[in-house]
């Protein structure tokens, strides 16, 4: 046995603290990086060689056997899930809140249910007094109001909708351009793989991407056996698999993430309270329903000239700006009366009685006698107060239920990535605690090996023959 | 449990937003006197005041509703008493023409005065209300009695704008709701003017009677004079119960109005209880919330510093 086993036991020593510092050093470097995983070196005795002294094993130094990630697959699967469904809610609350802002039923007297009081009100204030023109006037005014805002309100809701048809196809977008990369590194992670490597920071790309992933949908990823490589669901959907990137995906199937709420708000079917089209449906028949228990009164009631029904040129109160039935996308004031108040016909008597107001009291009594029957699954009747208001408290609720929605799954979630963080995360501390030991440990092995070059300068120097 | 650099930073960062969003909310409440101010703030509440807005605002249009109402029946009652005054005059005249003692000439007289009697009723009988004609009944836009000779001066006729006794109960017909479901009918002027001695509805009765009063005196029957007096007499007392409905009336406004002013208040109540800021409650808790956002900051400030860097040579 020589002295240069020594040597060397100690140099492959420095080369593993070395390495070892390497990774701190890395591993300090990434503590802010998103998706990285602190990584670790693995250190091993080398096999020792037998029988050289004494008949004993004896250790020759150490190898390093290989740098591998701290990662939990399990919480990266409840962490997926859960951020999942918090985007789902978060994507909610956004939209529905800007619907209740389109509808701005606020504390201050604006928003439609005050127009609607305005509106039965000028009927009372005409029924009073019906041969002064400009109660007459301020009636079309409230009117013009009414009508407009229903209008706007209804314009801003197909807005809203447009908007969440085009973030449906952005998200597509990404999905696909995500999945274009979960594929490139799937290859590149397999060939890692088949030359017997730990590709630690391409696994830590892959996983951040199918956090991203899972902020827009539900994903349910599989290993595709030893390769390394993974295969990954959104929904329904196979959108990674051995055969490559398949982007032609069913967006019905998401129900989760930012993709899935966008669907449920999208959806044209009107049945549920939390898309769009409920709300545009209610403002509909809102608008119908107004029109026609307004207009089935005016019709035959008699304006300040004496005429009704068909010789009454603003005998049709509400009409439609564009010759469809009326709705609340183009629901207005008949022009005859915007451009003559008379034309308004408040009396129901046969003999032209300027002061009788009684058709014009039955107008304003709607506010209390009509009755609405929602052509959606509630076939109750309600009076076109109470149904905008409850359309109004109903869109309210909802918003507060995905508000606290929010909230409890954010705190889920927070919970959730601490916990992972916790594992995964670079702490400083740890790290320069490891560059202490590393540090020290490199300078011992430096010493064994000026230690060894004494031992032979004593050797080959000093010993005289 | 392994704590590392990042969690520390992100769990205080989401601690102290949350402080701060609650902090924020409070803040708002204050400085908005409105603690529901979006229908999400509290959906229950928020409903509740919907409701009792929207009934608010139906009251308010109630109350301009009896205003006007109120302000009209006491012009009808003033022009009644002017009514009652016109009448009793005419009957004195009838009492002291009917007189045996009375000569031609001033029998002649006292005619004459009955015809300035009549256009004083006329002009009575055409009294306006915020430009509505008080007596016209739902023709309120057209002035309801007209004079042959149209100025006035020795009347043959007067005509009102309903001539068909039919059609004279449909016209005297001008509701006003005062409250949910309640109309009043504010048209005057059937029982006065258009009501014979013996309660049937006769247009333009009290004309009648005061020209066939002047015609009498101007040619000095007496006897039928006499005979007038008794019609005359239930023309005062038709004016008399008409204007005890107007009373009436305006008593039930009155009460009406008290009631209505005692509801807007508890509906305002119920508003302001359910939407409005408890200060006392809402300042206390915006003092304790400040508390814990400054502690928050503070030992964010401290924890975030130190690491085992610092200790090391």
């Amino acid at each position: 046995m020589s002295l240069f086993f020594g040597n060397n036991i100690a140099l492959k020593g420095m080369m593993a603290q070395q390495a070892a510092l390497n990774v701190t050093a890395n591993n300090v470097a990434n503590a802010s990086t998103d998706g990285y995983s602190r990584q670790r070196v693995g250190l091993e005795a080398s096999n020792p060689i037998s029988g050289i002294v004494y008949g004993e094993q004896l250790g020759s130094g150490v190898d390093v056997s290989d740098v591998s990630r701290i990662r939990s697959e399990f919480l990266d699967y409840q962490l997926r899930t859960q951020t999942s469904k918090l985007n789902t809610q978060t994507t909610m609350n956004d939209t529905l809140d800007n619907i209740e802002t389109v509808f701005n039923e606020t504390s201050s007297d604006i928003g439609l249910s005050s127009d609607l009081s305005s509106f039965w009100n000028a009927w009372q204030d005409v029924s009073v007094t019906p041969a002064t023109s400009a109660v007459r006037t301020v009636l079309m005014e409230s009117a013009v109001t009414l009508t407009d805002n229903i209008r706007q309100i209804y314009s801003q809701l197909s807005g809203i909708q447009d908007d969440i048809n085009t973030q449906i196809s952005q998200s597509v977008e990404t999905v696909d351009s995500i999945a274009e990369r979960i594929n490139t590194l799937n290859g590149q992670i397999a060939n890692s793989v088949m030359n017997g490597e730990t590709p630690n920071d391409l696994l830590d790309s892959r996983d951040l991407l199918l956090d991203q992933l899972s902020e827009i949908g539900d994903i349910t990823v599989t290993k595709r056996g030893e390769t390394g490589a993974v295969d990954v669901k959104l929904g329904d959907n196979t959108i990674v698999d051995q055969d490559g990137v398949h982007s032609d995906i069913d967006t019905s199937s998401v129900t989760g993430g930012s993709l899935g709420a966008l669907i449920q708000l999208g959806d044209t079917s009107g049945e549920s309270a939390s898309s769009v089209q409920y709300y545009m449906n209610k403002l509909d028949t809102l608008a119908a329903g107004i029109a026609k228990s307004v207009n089935e009164i005016h019709f035959d009631a008699i304006n300040l000239e004496g005429e009704s029904g068909d010789e009454n040129t603003g005998a049709e109160f509400f009409v439609s700006n564009d010759g469809e039935e009326i709705s609340a996308a183009n629901i207005t004031i008949n022009s005859a009366i915007q451009k003559d108040v008379s034309k308004i016909a408040a009396s129901d008597e046969a003999n032209n009685l300027t002061g009788n107001g009684d058709a014009a009291l039955a107008i304003a009594n709607l506010k209390t006698t009509s009755s609405l029957s929602d052509s959606v699954a509630d076939t109750s009747t309600k009076t076109i107060d109470s149904f905008y208001q409850d359309m109004v408290t109903q869109l309210g609720s909802k918003v507060s239920e995905t508000e606290s929605n929010v909230d409890n799954q954010q705190t889920l979630v927070d919970n959730l990535s601490s916990k992972r963080e916790s594992i995964t995360g670079v702490s400083l501390d740890e790290e320069t605690a490891n560059m202490v030991v590393y540090q020290h440990a490199f300078s011992a092995c430096a010493r064994v090996i000026s230690v060894v070059d004494e031992m032979l300068d004593t050797i080959i120097n000093n010993m005289k023959a | 449990m392994r704590v590392t650099t990042k969690m520390l930073t992100s769990s205080l960062l989401n601690n102290v937003n949350s402080n701060l969003t609650q902090l924020q909310k409070y803040e708002n409440q204050l400085s908005s006197d409105v603690k529901v101010d979006k229908v999400s703030d509290d959906p229950v509440a928020a409903a509740k005041i919907l409701k009792a807005k929207s009934e608010l605002k139906s009251q308010e249009q109630y109350s301009t509703n009896m205003e006007y109402a109120s302000g009209w029946l006491k012009s009808v009652d003033d022009a009644l008493a002017s009514v009652d005054d016109v009448l009793q005059r005419a009957r004195e005249i009838a009492v002291s023409g009917s007189n045996g003692a009375t000569a031609i000439e001033s029998s002649k007289a006292l005619g004459e005065e009955v015809s300035s009697i009549i256009g004083e009723l006329v002009h009575v009988g055409n009294t306006d209300y915020n430009g509505s004609y008080i007596f016209a009944g739902g023709e309120s836009s057209t002035v309801p009695f007209t004079t042959i000779p149209a100025d006035g001066s020795n009347i043959t006729e007067v005509n009102f704008i309903i001539s068909d006794s039919a059609t004279l109960e449909d016209t005297f017909t001008q509701k006003v709701e005062i409250s949910k479901g309640v109309t009043i009918d504010l048209s005057a002027g059937q029982m006065s003017f258009h009501t014979d001695g013996s309660g049937d509805t006769d247009i333009n009765s009290s004309f009648k009677t005061l020209i066939k009063l002047r015609d009498y005196l101007v040619s000095g029957d007496q006897d039928s004079v006499n005979d007038l007096i008794g019609e005359i007499d239930s023309l005062i007392d038709n004016v008399i119960s008409e204007r005890a409905v107007v009373g009436a009336k305006s008593n039930r406004i009155e009460q009406a109005q008290g009631r209505s002013e005692s509801f807007n208040t508890s509906l305002n109540t119920l508003i302001s209880n359910l939407g409005d800021t408890d200060y006392a409650e809402t300042s206390a808790l915006y003092s304790s919330q400040q508390a814990v956002y400054e502690a928050s900051l503070t030992v964010g400030a401290n924890i975030i510093q130190p690491s085992l860097l610092d200790f090391l040579k």
